[in-house]
């Protein structure tokens, strides 16, 4: 059985979501109850270039990779009586 | 400077005498483990580049994985980074000059409010343990208040001696405020020139 390459996709995009919200409740907090005074932007500044610095790193490597291409499993395909001992 | 952080109910003509957190040491020695998380892939994909460079380069399934599987990797490491911060930066004890307010955030979404009104203030002790607390000046401050209330807790918070001084000389002016409000003899501390930057 073939499987798209965009699937493998879908695992990074949830782990995406996830890291969206928790770095917005986290400067959420930082400005509400903090001071956001110049230490606190500074540290946000360099948190926000690191992620973007990441996300830029593989965003370009993805776009490099061929994505009409497919994989297939060994074990999905395979038959039955292979993967089970009867 | 006075620092700009907001007092939590806000009483009239109090004013935020200072402000404390953790000594800045506590924070860097819970990046430590963070120093191991980062070398740690690094090393790895240094010492695998040949196999690693060959499943990028391909262009394949493995190079994908790899490749966002080590992007996701950093990501939250460096949001856990941020978290340590916040945490450190939102545990504060407020000092004004009618209550001690100690904030503690617990975690992202678990806050801890309590406060303390300096006339109940009975007794202040201060506890330095250990050698690097000793030479980088930072320690417990206890402070025991009246009645059944346990024991309100400044840790690891820098120069904890004068930081009792000041507590207890907020604490003597309240009460002498207190005792001039009753008697009408001691004037207030506006009337004799103290302000709370003096404290």
């Amino acid at each position: 059985m073939a499987i798209p390459f965009l699937v493998l996709l879908l695992p990074y995009g949830l782990l995406l979501l996830v890291f969206f919200g928790l770095t917005s409740a986290h400067v959420y907090h930082v400005v509400r109850f903090g001071t956001f005074d110049t230490r606190n932007r500074l540290l946000l500044l360099v948190f926000f270039l690191y992620a973007g610095g990441i996300l830029a790193v593989t965003v370009w490597y993805l776009a490099t990779v061929d994505w009409s291409q497919s994989f297939s499993l060994p074990f999905l395909d395979a038959p039955p009586e292979r993967l089970l001992p009867l | 400077m006075k620092p700009h952080l907001q007092i939590p109910n806000p009483q009239p003509g109090e004013d935020l005498v200072f402000v404390l957190r953790r000594h800045s040491f506590t924070f860097l020695a819970r990046l430590t483990p963070f120093v191991f998380l980062f070398a740690m892939p690094l090393l790895a994909a240094i010492f695998f580049w040949q196999p690693l460079q060959a499943a990028l380069l391909a262009g394949e399934s493995a190079g994908i994985l790899i490749a966002t599987a080590a992007s996701a990797y950093f990501l939250f490491l460096g949001l856990q980074l941020l978290h340590v911060w916040m945490l450190y930066y939102l545990d504060v004890w407020m000092v004004t000059t009618k209550r001690i307010v100690s904030v503690t955030q617990q975690s992202l979404f678990s806050r801890v409010v309590s406060e303390l009104p300096i006339e109940k203030i009975q007794d202040v002790t201060v506890e330095v343990h250990g050698p690097t607390a000793t030479f980088l000046h930072f320690g417990d401050v206890h402070i025991q208040t009246a009645g059944e209330t346990p024991r309100f807790l400044f840790d690891d918070v820098p120069q904890p001696n004068d930081v009792c001084r000041r507590i207890l000389a907020l604490h003597e002016r309240v009460m002498q405020e207190r005792s001039g409000a009753q008697f009408g003899r001691i004037p207030s501390p506006e009337a004799s020139g103290k302000s709370a930057d003096t404290l």
